[in-house]
Formats: structure tokens, C-alpha cells, sequence
């Protein structure tokens, strides 16, 4: 042991210090300046089995049959040449040196882990000596690869986890049903690309994409954009069950899609998966289905089961709406004739074409149907009008006067039609059918071609109606209409200042028709507009006449009717007619009913200020029998007021009848209207109205409407 | 203060210092280590601050060997510590999957800081005719601002000679920091030293 | 005359070196270049030593001297390198180049340039 004395620190002995180095749990060895061996201690001993004694003096590299590291030889020497301290990690240097801990290890040889330090030992300022320490880090190294196993054993976790998912999401994307996560707010959270594809949207779309979009019933039942997809679930009672939604594409067309739904176990962020089918061609193949078993595939008409459909559903719109329903059976006469003797080819095309022909009679919501072989049936809905059906049956037939043109053959067919009106005779739609059915059978055996009702009293009047609207037709035509002048006398002047013209018809059969009876014919058939304006032109011939016979200052009332007061959209057409006879409007009095005013009081307003503003006078008729509107009574541009005779009756006793009148003559004159009271028929009515300051009068007690030369002559002879 | 000869001289040192470096930590890991040319400037201790760059909360690893004799002082290695992470996991053969270091992958990368720094010390030592010896590599890890303080702990007024210095081992490219901490009167010794080399080179 | 070209990225290198050159050399030109960028428009002068750094900022020191192989294919070219890395000495080898490792390049140096001139 050649080392320098040195001075015994802390009162330790240099023996003491001595053990301690050799008791070190590390070894420890020291090299003199020419690396030799100089202390090895017990530790070294035991692990290398080379003992002190046969180190010491030998070279370090000499101990070892293979020497020693390039490394540490490199660090020994630059330790003792340069001072420098080096430390050979266990990683960077894998057993320095051959030392082991144990005869079994050495026997399987696995050696020591090793951490050595090397270190210059000073004495003053010079190196004399070489410090090298090794240090057993096999504990390290063990916790080292426990620490490392477990790492690695989260790692193959997260692996398997990484694999597992990988196959779902493998599984997930080879689906051909899109399947689509969701979370409460509706955001997209994985899909699969048939998700994409069916909502046509890019993959990119797709992941900012929300299911509100997505999904129809979703977006319309989240129009404010507040309800989160739970509540939209418990709304709409989306379970788990398979259920037919709606599915949105992003130009807002939509396509019909079955839709599942499971909730997703995910309290942090609770969402939804969602399978979601195309199913367009499946619904297609349903409707057409549908189609096919509702409709009659030779004609295309409706078949039996929706024609049934339909009538209950007409039957229950005419409960609701008031009016009627109509049933006609139809039949084709001697139809089993044909199809026997020119063949069933020609049959099917004459009923095709037998379809066509009375298709292009009815309007767009009735139904033809087609029942039997060559029974038909048609359903009028909403129909105002029980005679209706006669008309429309009247036309069908005609329709059938002209002759079919069946693949070379022409074929003259006729029908036999029932009719069933509902509200009517029948108390159940079977009884309805049955009964339109024995009404069809009627037709048949009184002699084809025909229509019948099944209530007989209906026939007949349907029969006069429709004759006396064909009549109407010819009336004008066969110069059947006359006009009557009756005078509307001021009570002011005592002179006879006006007269109102009113319309009688001479029927060459029937004789005199009254107005009362053939109006609203004339209204319902729409024949109104050319008796109207047969009248408005006579009127103004009349003014005319009466004109030229002196009377400047004569005016003729002439009434407009409801119906016609649309017509008259252009006060230019009355002006035209008024001026066209010689005279000018402030010749003509225009009477409108006050239902018909107030009926649209704002085009009224306005229609009546054009033709109050062409010169036309204008006449509330029938003052206080429609509803008026007080407030708007002002705003129409009036001259007279006619009360209604039903007023006028009562007086002068009965006290309401006194009362109302009053108020009606005073209302008008503080709205500066002139009044006119009709139906006056006694002195005492007239006192009371001249009392009363009436204006003027209209009745039989001044005259009783004539014919156009008499009443020149009374108007000349009382004027 | 120092002349752009000196500069350029004690440039050259650190550059055949890590080239020794480079030679001697191939043989240890048995591959091919590369090194760049470093940049070498003569700062204080707020113009470091600056130039690392590290937010103070920053996770940080140090290696440092401290210098007596004729060159008294500290070199110290700095890593950011993820840069630290992934060289001491390329150095392990065995595959560690660990977001730490061990103590063993510690020791390593203090080994290996520890002979980069020492090669350059005694590439200095050697042409400019000082002496210096060295402590073993010592490794901190830690916040920015507490491992500075402890590192560096010396008068911030101080000059610090920083080498900027990147090396790739096992295709790994790393940036390390590499400062050198002395006191004034080493700083001027050390020029002097410089002084004297170059004079002896023939080159003024 | 000597034409020599001495390629090294630092100051202290080039002027130790060309002191160096001079020594053996007492009639040299010589061109000092500090990056191989600088030495490019030299490539078809034929220089009669050429001393090249091997870590250079740019192209390398190798690169360098393949190019000047090229061109002149018995050129004199000592790689002086700081980096004695086996790697380095077998890429030297392979284009059968000298190699001198920093610090201590005076003797080599001097036995280089003492070696007989090509012209």
C-alpha cells in the first residue's frame, strides 16, 4: 500500500479509514500513476475471485484474460495524464469487467451490472493516483425492466384496444346500412361511408355535419334550433324498434329511411348510434303496389276498393260542409253484344276509350271509377246543387252521341245512368249505392240512354229546372223578355222623377214567368250575365225613349245583381253601353242590394267609386234587410237609399215599423242620402212618409210597374 | 474585449474538441455520430437567458462537470428534456416505452454529456498549455427557472461562453447547449492562453 | 512557383496552415478559401497541394475534393479534420486521400507539403 501519508481526518484512524474502503459495499480499487494495482478491495475480491494479494502490483489490464475496455483504458489514462473524472454508464458499457456476484452466476455467466467511476486522487496539485469505483446497479436494472414490462404491457393494451378497435371500425365501415353516432346537441360523431353516401354529403360534410340536418323529423320538430336530440326522442317516441323516418339531403330533398336507435353508454357526453336504410325503392315498389291494387289496370280509372275509399270520404266532407254528394252508376247499353261479336280486343278499347270520354266531362275531384266489366261508377263531391247530377248526366250522354272509332270498327254506344243524391232517400252509403244502382236499372228498362233519379219527384223537378234553364238560353234569342217600368214618385215635388226597370218573361209555353223564379236560375247557371246585360242595354234604350219624350231630367234604376256586379269589372263597359243608346250615366240609376255591397266591402268601395265617378247614380236596395256595416256605409259612395217594403208594410201602426223607419230616414239624411221607400200601398204609408221627410216613393199606390209605351203615357199624362 | 482571432481560435478548439467527442462516443455506442460546426459567442447572463429561449416552466435537463485548476469553472450541457428523453431511449438497446428517465438512462446521457464536455476541455487544455480537472458529470432535471439558478450560480454579471452545438447519434439530430461558466479572471487567463497559442502558430 | 489552395472555415486554421505551407514552401502562392463555395471558381486551376477542411458550412470537404478529382485526377489533397471517425477515414480512403487529424497537423502537414511537386 504505497500511498502518500495523509493527515487522519476527524479523529478517524488511517486503519479505520482503511476498513472502511475494504468493507465498501461497492469495490474499490486503486492504481498507482503507472496503473498498477495498489488497492483492491474486499468487494473486488469477492466478485472477481482474484484476491488482494494477486492483485496488487499487477497491472489492471493483466488481471483479466480480456483486458480491459477501450473505454476504460481510454478513462483510466486520461484520469492519470489529464485529471479528468469519467463516469461508464451500465447502458453505454456492459460489464467492464468480469465480475460476478455469485458461483452460480459466474457458472452461467452472467455477470455483474456494472457502474464504474474513475477518478484522479491528488496530492497537492498532482496526480499520483487512479480511484476507481464499481457499483452493482443489478437493482436498477431489475427495476429498470419491471418498469419497462409494465409499459409495455399498457402499451400491448393499448394495442389490443387499438386492434380491437380497428376490426369495429373495420366491421362498422364495410356496412352497407349508414351508421351514424350522435350526441345531445346533434353533432355528428363517427360514421361509415355508406353514412356519407347516403346523405350525398364528403366525408368532411359529413363529421361537421348535425343529425337536425340529417333527418326530417328531426329538423321540423327543432325549428327554433333549442331542443336537444333527447327530448326530440321522448317527443317523438323514437324506442329502440325498427321506424320509418324521413332522411334530408343538403339540397332539402328527402328520401324515406328506417331508422333504428340505440343509446350510447357514455355519461360524460351521452349520445346515440343510429342505423339508418334507404328505403326509396322499397316505398316505390310499395306505392306501386298501392297503385296497382286500386286502380284498374285496363282503364287506369279507379278500381273498386278506392272508389269505396272515396265515397266514404266524400260522404264525410258532405256532412261537414253542408252539401252534396252525388252518385251516378253508369252502364254501357248491350255492351256484352259487342265484346261477343267483334271480340274482346275491341271491348277493351271501347271501354279505354268510353273511360276517356267521360273522364273529360268531370272536374279534377270527382272520381270515375270503374267497378265491373262495363259498369262505372262517378262520385260528385262539394256539389251545391242535387241538379247537378242530372246535368252532368245529361252531358255524359251527348258526350256518347258521337260515335266510337274501335280499331277499324264504328260503334255507336249509348248509357243508362242512376242517380243517388246523399243527403238524400238513403240512409247508409250501402243503401246510397244500392240505391243509384236500382235508379240505373230504371234507366235501362225505360228505354236506355237515359238518366234516372232514384227518387222520381227528383226527375221531374230536375227536369223542369233544366228545361227552363235551356229555355233561359233561348229567351233573349226569342225576344221573350220585356222590361216594366214601375215610377218612383217625389214626394217633394209631387212630379214623378225616375222609374225602376224590372225584367218579365213571356214564356210562349208556360206564360209569364216571375223574376223571383227564373233569377236565380238564370244565377246558378250562369246565364245571369247576358239577361244582365240584356237588361242594362233595353234600360238605357228605355232612358232614351223617355228622354226624347221630354223628360230631361229622368231617371231609370236599373238592378245590378250580385252575381253580376263581379262581372262589371270595368265601369267603361257601362259607360260604352250607356253612351252607345244616346244618353249619359247621370241618366242611370244603379241598384245594388245591400247584402251584395257588403258582402266585399272593399272592392265594393272601390267598384262603386268608379262608376260613381263615371256619372252612374248608385242605390243601397233593400236598405235594412242585408247586414250593414254602419261604419262603412260612409265610406261608399251613395246616393239613395231604398228601404225595404218589409218596413214599409207595417206602418203607419206598428210601432217598431215606425221606429225603424225613422231611424233609417235619419240616418240617411245625416249621411246626406236621398230616401226611397218601397212597396207603398196606402194613403196613410205615403203621409207618414212625406210627415217623415221621405224623399221619394215606390209602389202600387202610385202605380204598378208597365210595359214601356204605357208608362210614357201615364209619366206624359201625371207629370 | 476579445479579438475576432481569438474568437475564431477558441472556435477552432471547441470544433476539433467535438470532433474528438464525436470520435470517442462513436466507438462507445458503435455508430456514427455527427457533429456540427458551433457557434461560439461571449454573452452575459441576460443575453443567454434570451438566446435559450426556455419558458420558465419549461422541462429542462442539465449535465455539468465543474473545473479546477488552471481553468476553474463549469461546462454545462443543456437538453430540452424531451430531446434528453429520446436520446437516452435511442442509446438503450431495449425498448422503453417509459415517458421518464431511468437512473440508468440518466447515468448514460450523463456519460455521454460528460465526454463530449471533457473532450473539449482537453482539447483546450491541450493546445493552450493549462491544466484542468474535472468532476464527474453531474445531471439535474427539472423547471427551467429553478434548474438555472441552480446551474448557474455565478454573479449574472459574469461573461458566459456559450457554444450552440447539434449533433446526431443514431439518426436522431439533438441540439444541445453548451456553456461554458467562468469567472472574469479565468476568462482573461484563458485569452491570454489563446494569445500565446497563436503567437506560437505564427499566426497574429 | 507553388500554388497551393488551403480550404478551412476557420481564420485561425487558414493562416496556421498557410504559415505552415510557407515554411516548407518559401515560394507559394497561396489561395485561402473559407467555405468550398468560396474554392468553386478555382476548380479548374490546377493547384499543387490542396488542403481541405473536412467539416465545412456548405458542401463538405469530400464533396469538395471529388470535384477537384474530377477535374484534375492526380490532384495532391490532404483532408485535415478534426473528426477521426472511422467513417471519415474510409470515405479519405476511398478517393485515396491523405487525412490529418486536428490538433496536431504541423508534422503531418509538413511531410505533405514536403512530398514532391507534380509540375
Amino acid at each position: 500500500m504505497n500511498h502518500s501519508p495523509k493527515p487522519v481526518k476527524n479523529g478517524l484512524s488511517e486503519e479505520a479509514i482503511y476498513e472502511a474502503l475494504n468493507k465498501s459495499e461497492q469495490g474499490i480499487i486503486i492504481l498507482s500513476s503507472t496503473c498498477k494495482v495498489e488497492f483492491w478491495n474486499q468487494w473486488m475480491e469477492l466478485t472477481s475471485k482474484i484476491s488482494h494479494a494477486s492483485a496488487i502490483n499487477q497491472l489492471l489490464s493483466s488481471l483479466f484474460p480480456q483486458g480491459l475496455t477501450k473505454r476504460m483504458s481510454h478513462a483510466i489514462n486520461m484520469a492519470l495524464d489529464s485529471g479528468r473524472s469519467s463516469l461508464l454508464s451500465q447502458k453505454l458499457n456492459k460489464y467492464p469487467l468480469p465480475l460476478y456476484s455469485s458461483e452460480t452466476e459466474r457458472e452461467s455467466d452472467n455477470p455483474i451490472n456494472q457502474m464504474v467511476v474513475i477518478k484522479p486522487l491528488y496530492c497537492g496539485n498532482s496526480i499520483t493516483n487512479c480511484l476507481i469505483s464499481v457499483t452493482d446497479v443489478s437493482k436498477s436494472v431489475n427495476r429498470e425492466k419491471v418498469l419497462q414490462e409494465i409499459a409495455v404491457r399498457a402499451q400491448a393494451g393499448v394495442n389490443h384496444l387499438r386492434n380491437s378497435e380497428e376490426q369495429i371500425r373495420t366491421i362498422i365501415e364495410s356496412a352497407q346500412d349508414g351508421i351514424i353516432t350522435f350526441s345531445e346537441d346533434g353533432s355528428i360523431g363517427q360514421f361509415n361511408s355508406a353514412a356519407a353516401n347516403l346523405f350525398q354529403l364528403s366525408h368532411s360534410a359529413m363529421r361537421s355535419a348535425s343529425i337536425f340536418n340529417l333527418i326530417e323529423d328531426f329538423y321540423l320538430a327543432n325549428s327554433a334550433g333549442l331542443k336537444k336530440t333527447s327530448q326530440i326522442i321522448k317527443e317523438q317516441n323514437i324506442n329502440s324498434n325498427v321506424i320509418e323516418l324521413t332522411g334530408r339531403r343538403l339540397d332539402s330533398s328527402t328520401f324515406p329511411i328506417e331508422f333504428t336507435l340505440s343509446q350510447l353508454e357514455r355519461p360524460e357526453n351521452p349520445g346515440y348510434v343510429s342505423i339508418i336504410r334507404d328505403i326509396t325503392s322499397r316505398k316505390q315498389a310499395e306505392e306501386r303496389l298501392e297503385a296497382m291494387a286500386q286502380y284498374d289496370t285496363l282503364t287506369g280509372l279507379a278500381n273498386r276498393s278506392l272508389f269505396t275509399e272515396r265515397l266514404k270520404h266524400a260522404i264525410k266532407n258532405t256532412k261537414r260542409n253542408s252539401n252534396y254528394t252525388i252518385l251516378l252508376f253508369l252502364d254501357l247499353d248491350r255492351f256484352k253484344v259487342i265484346n261477343d261479336t267483334l271480340g274482346h280486343e275491341v271491348g277493351d278499347c271501347l271501354l279505354v276509350e268510353v273511360a276517356k270520354r267521360i273522364s273529360n266531362t268531370l272536374r279534377n275531384n270527382d272520381t270515375i271509377a270503374r267497378i265491373g266489366g262495363d259498369e262505372f261508377t262517378i262520385i260528385l263531391e262539394n256539389v251545391s246543387n242535387s241538379i247537378t247530377g242530372g246535368r252532368v248526366a245529361e252531358k255524359i250522354i251527348k258526350k256518347f252521341d258521337t260515335p266510337f272509332d274501335i280499331l277499324g270498327n264504328k260503334l255507336t254506344v249509348s248509357v243508362s245512368i242512376g242517380i243517388a243524391t246523399h243527403p238524400g232517400a238513403a240512409n247508409s252509403i250501402t243503401e246510397l249505392r244500392r240505391n243509384a244502382d236500382t235508379a240505373m236499372y230504371k234507366a235501362k228498362i225505360s228505354g236506355r240512354n237515359k238518366y234516372c233519379y232514384f227518387t222520381s219527384d227528383m226527375d221531374e223537378e230536375t227536369k223542369q229546372r233544366l228545361s227552363l234553364e235551356t229555355d233561359l238560353r233561348k229567351a233573349i234569342k226569342n225576344n221573350e223578355f220585356t222590361l216594366h217600368l214601375q215610377p218612383l214618385f217625389n214626394l217633394k215635388t209631387g212630379t214623378t222623377t225616375g222609374a225602376e226597370a224590372l225584367i218579365r218573361w213571356q214564356h210562349p209555353e208556360r206564360g209569364n214567368i216571375p223574376p223571383a223564379q227564373f233569377i236565380p236560375v238564370a244565377e246558378d247557371c250562369g246565364h245571369i250575365a247576358e239577361v244582365g246585360k240584356w237588361v242594362f242595354l233595353n234600360a238605357c234604350k228605355l232612358a232614351k225613349m223617355i228622354y226624347d219624350a221630354g223628360h230631361k231630367e229622368f231617371r231609370v234604376s236599373i238592378n245590378i245583381s250580385p252575381k253580376e256586379f263581379n262581372i262589371y269589372k270595368s265601369p267603361e263597359q257601362l259607360v260604352d253601353t250607356v253612351k252607345s243608346a244616346g244618353i249619359e250615366p247621370h241618366n242611370i240609376d244603379l241598384e245594388i242590394t245591400e247584402g251584395c255591397i257588403m258582402e266585399d266591402t272593399k272592392m265594393s268601395i272601390d267598384l262603386l267609386s268608379k262608376l260613381s265617378d263615371a256619372g252612374f247614380h248608385i242605390s243601397v236596395d233593400d236598405f235594412g234587410t242585408g247586414y250593414s256595416s254602419l261604419a262603412y256605409l260612409r265610406h261608399f259612395p251613395l246616393d239613395v237609399l231604398k228601404i225595404d217594403q218589409s218596413f214599409i208594410r207595417d206602418l203607419p201602426q206598428d210601432p217598431d215599423a215606425i221606429a225603424i223607419s225613422k231611424a233609417i230616414l235619419h240616418l240617411a239624411h245625416s249621411l246626406r242620402l236621398r230616401v226611397v221607400a218601397e212597396g207603398v200601398e196606402t194613403q196613410e204609408q205615403m203621409e207618414f212618409l212625406k210627415d217623415n221627410k221621405c224623399d221619394v216613393i215606390q209602389g202600387y199606390h202610385i202605380a204598378k210597374p208597365m210595359p214601356a209605351e204605357q208608362f210614357i203615357n201615364w209619366l206624359n199624362k201625371n207629370h | 474585449m476579445i479579438s475576432e482571432l481569438q474568437s475564431d481560435y477558441i472556435k477552432e478548439l471547441f470544433n476539433v474538441g467535438m470532433g474528438a467527442a464525436a470520435s470517442e462516443l462513436s466507438e462507445l455506442i458503435n455508430d456514427e455520430v455527427f457533429m456540427s460546426v458551433p457557434s461560439f459567442q461571449l454573452i452575459n447572463w441576460q443575453q443567454l437567458n434570451k438566446t435559450l429561449g426556455y419558458q420558465p416552466s419549461e422541462s429542462v435537463t442539465m449535465v455539468y462537470v465543474s473545473m479546477d485548476g488552471q481553468l476553474k469553472g463549469r461546462g454545462i450541457l443543456i437538453y430540452p428534456t424531451t430531446a434528453s428523453l429520446e436520446l437516452a431511449h435511442r442509446l438503450s438497446e431495449d425498448f422503453s416505452p417509459l415517458d421518464d428517465l431511468t437512473e440508468l438512462e440518466e447515468e448514460a446521457l450523463s456519460e455521454i454529456s460528460g465526454i463530449i464536455i471533457n473532450n473539449i476541455i482537453s482539447t483546450i487544455c491541450k493546445q493552450l498549455n493549462v491544466n484542468a480537472h474535472t468532476s464527474l458529470p453531474i445531471c439535474e432535471r427539472g423547471r427551467w427557472d429553478s434548474i438555472a439558478e441552480k446551474a448557474i450560480d455565478i454573479d449574472t454579471s459574469h461573461k458566459i461562453m456559450f457554444i450552440g452545438m447539434y449533433f446526431s447519434i443514431k439518426h436522431k439530430d439533438l441540439k444541445g447547449e453548451l456553456l461554458f461558466l467562468q469567472d472574469g479572471e479565468t476568462i482573461n487567463e484563458l485569452l491570454t492562453h489563446t494569445t500565446n497559442a497563436l503567437k506560437k502558430m505564427g499566426v497574429e | 512557383m507553388t500554388r497551393i489552395l488551403i480550404v478551412d472555415d476557420s481564420l485561425t486554421m487558414r493562416l496556421y496552415i498557410s504559415t505552415i505551407a510557407k515554411q516548407v514552401r518559401i515560394d507559394s502562392d497561396i489561395i485561402l478559401c473559407a467555405s468550398a463555395e468560396e474554392a468553386i471558381p478555382y476548380i479548374d486551376e490546377a493547384f499543387d497541394y490542396y488542403s481541405l477542411d473536412y467539416t465545412l458550412p456548405g458542401m463538405s470537404g469530400i464533396e469538395l475534393a471529388n470535384k477537384i478529382l474530377h477535374r484534375h485526377a492526380i490532384a495532391k489533397i490532404v483532408m485535415v479534420t478534426g473528426n477521426k471517425q472511422e467513417a471519415v477515414r474510409s470515405r479519405c480512403d476511398a478517393i485515396k486521400i491523405a487525412m490529418i487529424v486536428k490538433p496536431d497537423i504541423e508534422e503531418p502537414l509538413i511531410t505533405f507539403f514536403s512530398e514532391e511537386k507534380l509540375t
